[in-house]
């Protein structure tokens, strides 16, 4: 019983939410240039992507007709740390501005929890994490 | 960056719904959007339980949208493309914490700038022009 009480306040001590906080960085770009941008985002230590393909929608003036075009699209689902959304969101922009082609939005999501040591430590690239080990 | 308030508000329709989702969102002030195809899956007993019958091929729409509009999207997609519809729609918003890529430059191709320059009677003659001799 006594032993039960110890677990259970050294568990208490333990901080259950990290510092370090996660968000899903979501970029719209044109199809040809995702794995341009993937690599971008991954140089800053975002392990986990997706990639989804979809369609922009954009009304153009055709022949005196208001015409709704498809561009092709991808949408990059990146989960990256909180403390680097800025850094990743200002290269973004200097590329959508300078890139020929590389015109795009991109935006970030607040992510509000995840549940295992082990995935936290993947999505946010603490290599301490993994084996056993906890930094707080 | 952009720091100005922005909210992404997805909205799930039924395949071929998408336009009348843009189309809607258009009304209540949204600029543009991305589609992507995706298939739902509903519980059986709910669907019977609710006399609802889930078609699985979907299409979600994500869109940009200022926070001060959010609203008037939302109800705009409720009454146009909502569960009382052919679309079966299913709106909901994200908060987002930064933005990049919307306040970029548009870009003018080389021709349409000499086109421009000549348009204007005070402008520099275009490069080609000046290039010619002078007949006198």
């Amino acid at each position: 019983m006594k032993e039960k009480d110890t677990e259970i306040k050294r568990s208490a001590r333990k901080p259950l939410v990290s510092e370090d906080k996660l968000s899903v960085l979501v970029t719209i770009v044109n199809r040809r240039k995702a794995d341009f941008y993937t690599d971008i985002i991954q140089s800053y230590d975002a392990n986990l992507q997706m990639l989804v393909a979809g369609e922009g929608t954009l009304k153009i003036l055709s022949q005196d007709l208001l015409n709704l075009v498809s561009i092709p699209k991808t949408i990059i689902f990146s989960v990256i740390q909180k403390k680097q959304e800025e850094k990743i969101l200002v290269t973004l922009e200097d590329k959508f501005n300078s890139i020929k082609d590389g015109e795009g939005i991109a935006f970030t999501i607040p992510m509000s929890s995840v549940i295992g040591k082990l995935v936290y430590g993947f999505l946010s690239n603490q290599q301490n994490l993994i084996g056993g080990q906890q930094n707080g | 960056m952009d720091k100005q308030a922005y909210e992404v508000v997805f909205c799930i329709v039924n395949a071929g719904y998408s336009e009348a989702v843009m189309d809607s969102a258009r009304s209540a002030g949204a600029s543009g959007g991305t589609v992507m195809r995706a298939q739902g899956t509903a519980d059986k007993e709910a669907e019977t339980l609710f006399n609802l019958t889930i078609q699985p091929e979907k299409e979600i729409v994500m869109m940009l949208v200022p926070k001060d509009i959010k609203d008037a999207v939302l109800h705009a997609l409720y009454h146009d493309v909502g569960l009382e519809t052919e679309g079966n729609g299913i709106a909901f918003t994200l908060p987002v914490d930064n933005v990049a890529g919307l306040g970029r430059k548009p870009r003018i191709p080389a021709r349409k700038k000499a086109e421009k320059a000549e348009k204007r009677p005070d402008a520099e003659p275009a490069q080609e022009n000046a290039d010619q001799p002078k007949i006198e």
